[in-house]
């Protein structure tokens, strides 16, 4: 599928070449009354790493599942590559990496023996099939582990592999599924910075996380599902200026919260939302509205001491929480 | 169906299956060390010393019947192998003979209608089954003459003559061996275990839904049909070489019996194989709770495996027992071998064959349905 757009770039006209990899029309799933994904539409250009986001049972993994072909839709239709899901779904699986949520790797199989077992399975075969298995396993840092059982291997390490069984062979598309879920920071930045490599290698990415920073650092374009439905979607600058309307202030406090009154503190003029954490309150209030003068005095009255106040901007977080009502890992 | 995907799921089904190096020796020493254990423990319930000159067959006859007279040339013949044979026109005392075990058995000719009746007490379990035996081949004799004497009397004295069709087929009875406590449970410890083998095949299905690579394979371009033959041939043939490696240990080491002709022997093994593992895939698709499926192999396996006189030998448990048995493929599986070591008789081999295949068959598409149901 490719799709023609334009651009203008200084004062030269330029036609540029919009590929559209995955092509999600009027998607729909139900299981019994359940409708795990509600007539969703979406495009995947070449290229892009796509941040699904989504509480669980939003629909993202179901959504995922009918792009590998796992699970069969009962509306809608998918195109990957040019190419219907229903007829051509051998050939469209041969461009598609797939990183499950859960670890999926032999334990009794070496690492090479587990990457070079998947990576026949797309075709590969003979020295090739070793090189290119070799190659995966270098890419995730595990090539002096290559002749190790993973189930020696810490969390971290089982990750990488997953990630080595699903990239050996090359693929177009890599649906990569939480692939960071009880990890070190060691090896979820590893990951983070492999999956930007691969996407300048010109692999499209499809990349679910829970972890909002992730999906701020690496996906280009973010799609926000709830309750089976996308509802909403763009770049990052896109979707925080869905809610510029707001700004917020983080509030640190040395001392006892316990006279704070949050109807109280919901009555000063502005203030939409609170969230009280343990030492802190985050306070958002309409963009326009200058009432931080008004919100020190509270606390000031209140005789509860102050330790530091933060001005910030909307994050994602943000813009979850106001699109759909609840916090992403609730 | 790709057979290069197909062999590509078999590699890595030897390569799991070869590492399980517990699996493997549980299957390989335990049904040895219980050949070892009963073949020892229960050598004096196994009459090897049983020599056919000491049967002793009562019987009372119709008075000048032409069954009868078929019998007294019965009687020439099973008196050149030993049997001794002893008249009595007390019917009562007969039976009652036997039930003492005076006798190894005792035969009832009647003439309207012309029926024998056999009273056998399995004390003598051997010597009454080889009466039993003999007497089996002579009645088809006596029939296929009565018919030719009713429909083609020009031909009865070439019937009588035909030695092909005459009960001295018996002469096929191996009387230099019966089963010994060895030679039993070689036979049935070896059946039990492959039985067992269904757990490999129920494994190589729960291993890849716990590891989460079921999903992943299907992911793949690669056949569902692929995958489940692959699985398939995998664990068939580890389990063919464990069933090997017990066979040869109790042929070599414990110098079991198998018979002369051990192909259709091995034939009913191989089969035996493909039915364990094809029912292991079946049970872990159709009940996915890991702890109910594998529970219902655990118990439904000792049971087939009871039925089928893995444990004891079948034949001394009761006529009510035995009628159940017939629903136990081990028990086919087990005539059939034992008929091939010890009676050169290989007409239970096909049935056991197609026994063990028509149920692997049913397993395998229902394994197949459910399979389909899980991908697209």
């Amino acid at each position: 599928m490719i799709a023609y757009g334009s651009a203008e770039m200084s004062n030269n006209y330029k036609e540029v070449v919009f590929v559209i990899i995955v092509k999600i029309d009027g998607l729909t799933k139900k299981y019994g009354d359940i409708i795990a994904v509600d007539n969703i539409s979406l495009e995947i250009q070449e290229g892009e790493i796509l941040g699904l986001l989504g509480p669980n049972g939003a629909g993202k993994s179901t959504t995922i599942n009918m792009i590998t072909g796992l699970v069969s839709m009962d509306k809608g239709k998918i195109l990957v590559m040019g190419r219907d899901i229903k007829k051509d779904a051998n050939e469209i699986k041969k461009n598609i990496g797939i990183v499950p949520q859960d670890i999926a790797i032999y334990e009794d199989l070496t690492s090479l023996e587990n990457v070079m077992f998947f990576a026949s399975l797309y075709g590969l075969k003979g020295k090739e099939l070793k090189r290119r298995a070799e190659e995966a396993l270098e890419f995730t840092g595990l090539s002096d582990k290559a002749k190790s059982f993973p189930k020696d291997f810490s969390g971290g390490m089982k990750r990488r592999l997953n990630i080595a069984c699903a990239i050996a062979h090359s693929p177009k598309l890599i649906i990569m599924d939480e692939p960071t879920v009880g990890i070190d920071p060691q090896s979820r930045n590893h990951i983070l910075q492999s999956v930007k490599v691969l996407n300048s290698r010109g692999t499209t990415i499809i990349y679910t996380s829970h972890y909002m920073e992730e999906v701020e650092e690496v996906c280009t374009r973010i799609a926000i599902m709830d309750h089976g439905k996308v509802i909403a979607e763009g770049t990052k600058e896109e979707l925080k200026s869905i809610i510029t309307d707001k700004r917020s202030v983080l509030i640190s406090f040395s001392g006892s919260m316990e006279r704070i009154d949050e109807a109280e503190l919901k009555g000063i003029y502005g203030v939409k939302d609170i969230e009280i954490e343990e030492n802190t309150v985050k306070i958002s209030s309409l963009r326009d509205v200058d009432n931080l003068d008004k919100i020190i005095l509270y606390f000031t009255e209140k005789n509860i001491p102050i330790r530091s106040i933060e001005s910030r901007t909307p994050d994602l977080e943000t813009v979850f929480l106001t699109l759909t009502g609840r916090k992403l890992r609730n | 169906m790709n057979l290069g995907n197909v062999f590509k799921i078999f590699n890595k089904e030897m390569l799991h299956n070869m590492r399980e190096t517990k699996g493997n020796v549980m299957m390989i020493l335990f049904p040895i060390i219980l050949i070892v254990i009963l073949g020892m423990a229960l050598s004096p319930v196994f009459g090897t010393q049983t020599e056919i000159g000491e049967v002793k067959v009562l019987y009372t006859k119709a008075e000048d019947s032409e069954i009868s007279a078929g019998f007294e040339r019965f009687m020439e013949y099973a008196g050149k192998v030993g049997m001794k044979f002893e008249e009595t026109d007390d019917i009562e005392a007969g039976v009652a003979s036997v039930k003492q075990a005076t006798y190894s058995c005792y035969v009832l000719l009647k003439d309207h209608p012309q029926e024998i009746i056999l009273y056998k007490n399995n004390r003598y379990y051997f010597e009454a089954n080889l009466v039993e035996t003999m007497l089996r081949t002579f009645v088809e004799k006596f029939n296929v003459i009565s018919a030719v004497a009713s429909e083609n009397p020009v031909m009865l004295e070439k019937a009588l003559e035909e030695p092909k069709t005459g009960f001295t087929d018996v002469k096929l009875l191996n009387r230099e061996r019966q089963p010994g406590s060895l030679d039993y449970y070689s036979v049935t410890m070896l059946t039990m275990i492959l039985l067992y083998s269904s757990m490999t095949g129920y494994w190589s299905v729960k291993n890849e839904q716990n590891c989460k690579t079921g999903n992943r394979m299907l992911c793949s371009p690669i056949n569902m049909r692929e995958i489940l033959a692959g699985k398939t041939l995998g664990s068939i043939t580890v389990t063919i070489i464990q069933a090997f490696l017990v066979l040869a240990f109790s042929r070599f080491v414990l110098n079991a019996y198998w018979g002369d002709n051990i192909w259709p022997v091995i034939a009913v093994i191989v089969s035996e194989a493909i039915m364990a593992v094809s029912i292991g895939i079946g049970v872990a698709f159709a009940i996915r709770n890991e702890a109910a499926s594998s529970a219902v192999l655990n118990t439904v396996i000792p049971v087939m495996v009871f039925f089928g006189g893995g444990y004891v030998p079948f034949e001394i448990l009761g006529k009510a027992l035995q009628k159940i048995s017939v629903i136990s493929p081990v028990r086919w599986t087990n005539r059939a071998i034992f008929s091939a070591i010890y009676s050169n008789d290989y007409s239970i081999v096909p049935v056991a064959v197609m026994i063990n295949l028509g149920i692997a068959v049913l397993f395998i598409v229902a394994s197949s349905l459910v399979y389909r149901k899980e991908a697209v």
